[in-house]
């Protein structure tokens, strides 16, 4: 076997002038957290704040990579991974755009067209247009391509009916981008699926929440009845929506939401330890955080590489794999250390005993979401050449 | 600079698998020191790379190092390669020519270990070290030591020191040594501290450790498309796909935290990134060596079959030059106590290189 480029994951290098751009934006945070906007978070869900969401908009936060003449700011990918560590670590509420600015806009700067860029993107960068998913459906999970949703020809434009499910957001998203079968699975079932933007107004839309295992809601399920949708929402070309989805799927899986979702309950834990831990319990800590760590690095070269214009699946693949295992050994971790450490969560704050409680009952979902678990492993075999 | 890397690890490749034979391997494990390997590695500049040109080095970056020792590791090359190119490098430091032969190197900061004692440039040797690797072997045993503010290193001719012959899980040279008073010339090295040799050689042992992690995923990715058991071959069995996934995410972690830590050690924060770095490769091996060897299955629990000079070298290499749950002990005592709205910035700062690519 050669070595595969892929799995080398070069050290990156950021511009130190990065560096002054997480002062601001640590800055800016603070900054809410002393006028009250943002809380100390109790919990590690990412929740929705239309006002904070704005606000970021307001400082050129969102779209940041995209060109101007879309209502982007023309930064690097590094410069908003950055921006993307600062907001997870205190767990902003950014809810609203995180699959709008992270997903859907790079399908639509990929595959668009100049119309669909126009329109879409300045909302989005400005706060006010926001997407769901619309991948999943109800017996199309990890084998998406079996997908049963369908678009059928008529006069300008489309008529589309199924069910997709898991859509985070639907009630606070205006437009899904919906992958659905437009002709029928052939020998190769990855043809002949398409890319439609579906404005959540249209009629025969029904949206039903979905309350989560954490007892939140996020997740929709939503049926489309013989809805119409318009020529000019056609993304890419019919029958080709496959490889837009696997794009898609790559910026979905390839951020440090991967691995710091659960960041407050380690600033918490660590917090909690106090100066004079256990050596035992500085040895499960320092264990974590060099896992931490290495993520990091694999992130940030993730993010290089994106940079230099490449889409890296498989490196996306191996960061979502380890980093959503890490955050599940977070919380047994965390549970053993408050025990072994005799760390009284029961106190009046129950800070930490809320974060905990949040990580554990969100931390399942970690493994599943954006590509299961063995579904990254089958990509990472795949680019091993196993498959 | 990718030039001079590029070179070097061509050169590193060339020598290493022509020449890192299964016998060469074999013998070495029997005590034969491989005299013809090791006249490669000094005509191809391995040895003294680390160590200024003055002294017949190329002051090679720790990043090229790193690129070197993974070739060497990933040939299981039998030779003190981490202990000379550090050795070497301290030598240099402390303005001393290049010492020739292969170098033991020995890094007091235990209180039950060998002692310096006196001052000034005539110092004596006494106590026992317990597992000096490659002691006898080298020939010169250079003794690293605090002195003061700084530190000082003194070469030792392991003739005259009483050897215990040991050896490690892999069967590498970790002889007890013991001196008795034996009479060392003391030089001071300015501008490195103790901990910095300890970071170096573990950047250079990482190197070995990634290379071998490398080569236990391409012997199991191998061994799986060859053997044939339920009338396919086992690659085209999930259960084995998701096991060799795993080791190529434990075998990339380690890559990535070596590769982004040889860009820092020589920095601020370059204690805890090595510290990092130790521990994830520990966790790395633990899962590298348990797959490689699951998926073998009874080929790899033999000395016939050549993943143990891989594994056990792995096994040998987690805990040496100080064991993971010290590192790991490190890292977390940096961070414990901090307050909960500080971890990230303190973290953030770590391991950062900046400029361009």
């Amino acid at each position: 076997m050669d070595t595969n480029a892929a799995f080398e994951f070069p050290a990156a290098r950021f511009p130190a002038s990065i560096e002054n751009l997480r002062v601001e934006v640590r800055q800016f945070l603070s900054g809410e957290r002393r006028s009250g906007a943002l809380s100390r978070p109790d919990s590690v869900s990412m929740v929705v704040s239309l006002d904070f969401t704005r606000k970021l908009a307001a400082h050129g936060w969102i779209g940041m990579t995209w060109s101007r003449e879309y209502g982007g700011h023309e930064k690097t990918a590094l410069e908003r991974y950055a921006v993307t560590e600062e907001l997870l670590a205190v767990c902003a509420p950014v809810r609203a755009h995180w699959v709008a600015d992270r997903q859907t806009a790079g399908v639509l700067l990929r595959f668009g067209t100049k119309a669909q860029k126009r329109k879409y993107l300045p909302k989005i960068a400005a706060g006010e247009w926001f997407f769901t998913p619309g991948l999943s459906e109800p017996d199309a999970g990890s084998d998406l391509a079996s997908l049963r949703t369908r678009a059928t020809r008529v006069d300008g434009g489309w008529r589309l009916s199924g069910t997709k499910t898991w859509n985070s957001n639907s009630h606070v998203a205006q437009f899904t981008l919906v992958l659905c079968r437009t002709e029928p699975a052939g020998e190769d079932r990855h043809q002949g699926l398409t890319r439609l933007i579906v404005d959540l107004a249209s009629p025969g839309i029904t949206i039903r929440p979905i309350i989560n295992l954490a007892g939140e809601h996020d997740f929709n399920e939503l049926t489309f009845e013989d809805v119409f949708v318009p020529d000019e929402n056609l993304v890419g070309e019919a029958g080709k929506g496959w490889n837009q989805a696997t794009t898609e799927l790559a910026y979905e899986r390839s951020g440090p939401e991967r691995w710091m979702s659960s960041f407050r309950l380690l600033a918490e834990l660590t917090e909690a330890l106090g100066k004079n831990a256990s050596a035992a319990a500085c040895q499960q800590l320092g264990g974590v955080l060099a896992q931490l760590l290495t993520l990091r690095q694999m992130s940030m070269s993730v993010a290089a590489a994106l940079e230099a214009g490449r889409t890296p699946n498989l490196e996306a693949a191996i960061v979502k794999d380890l980093g959503t295992c890490f955050e599940q050994e977070l919380v047994r971790v965390a549970r053993e250390l408050i025990n072994s450490e005799g760390i009284d969560i029961w106190d009046t704050a129950r800070r930490l005993a809320d974060v905990l409680e949040s990580a554990q009952l969100w931390s399942i979902c970690y493994t599943i979401r954006g590509g299961s678990k063995e579904i990254m492993r089958g990509v990472i075999a795949r680019g091993l050449g196993l498959r | 600079m990718s030039e001079t890397t590029d070179m070097i690890t061509d050169a590193a490749t060339r020598l290493f698998s022509e020449q890192c034979t299964p016998r060469v391997l074999a013998e070495a494990e029997q005590g034969v020191f491989p005299s013809t390997l090791w006249s490669g590695v000094e005509d191809n500049g391995i040895a003294s790379m680390l160590a200024a040109e003055a002294h017949g080095g190329i002051a090679a970056s720790p990043g090229v190092a790193l690129a070197v020792m993974r070739v060497a590791g990933r040939h299981a090359v039998p030779l003190p390669l981490a202990e000379t190119m550090v050795g070497r490098w301290l030598l240099s430091k402390a303005g001393i020519g290049a010492a020739t032969g292969p170098l033991a190197l020995v890094v007091l900061r235990r209180p039950d270990g060998w002692k310096v004692e006196g001052t000034g440039t005539a110092r004596v040797l006494r106590g026992t070290e317990p597992a000096v690797a490659w002691g006898k072997a080298s020939g010169g045993v250079l003794v690293v030591v605090r002195d003061g503010a700084g530190i000082g290193v003194a070469t030792v001719d392991s003739q005259r020191l009483k050897v215990d012959s040991r050896t490690n899980i892999a069967g590498e040279p970790r002889d007890g040594l013991t001196a008795d008073g034996v009479s060392v010339r003391f030089s001071p090295v300015s501008a490195v501290s103790l901990e910095a040799v300890m970071h170096m050689v573990s950047l250079c042992r990482a190197g070995l450790i990634c290379g071998a992690l490398q080569r236990t995923l391409e012997l199991s990715v191998g061994y799986a498309c060859d053997r044939v058991q339920f009338g396919r071959p086992l690659a085209k069995f999930q259960a084995i796909q998701q096991q060799l996934a795993e080791l190529a995410g434990a075998v990339a972690s380690a890559t990535a935290i070596a590769n982004a830590t040889a860009n820092v050690v020589e920095g601020e924060h370059g204690d805890l990134m090595i510290a990092a770095m130790r521990a994830r490769l520990a966790g790395a091996i633990d899962t590298g060596t348990a797959v490689s060897h699951q998926v073998h299955g009874a080929m790899g629990f033999t000395r016939e079959y050549a993943l143990h000079y891989y594994t056990r070298r792995l096994w040998a290499w987690r805990d040496e030059y100080d064991s993971a749950a010290e590192w790991r002990e490190r890292l977390g005592r940096a961070f414990a106590g901090a307050p909960a709205d500080e971890l990230w910035s303190r973290l953030a700062r770590i391991g950062v290189a900046s400029g361009t690519q």
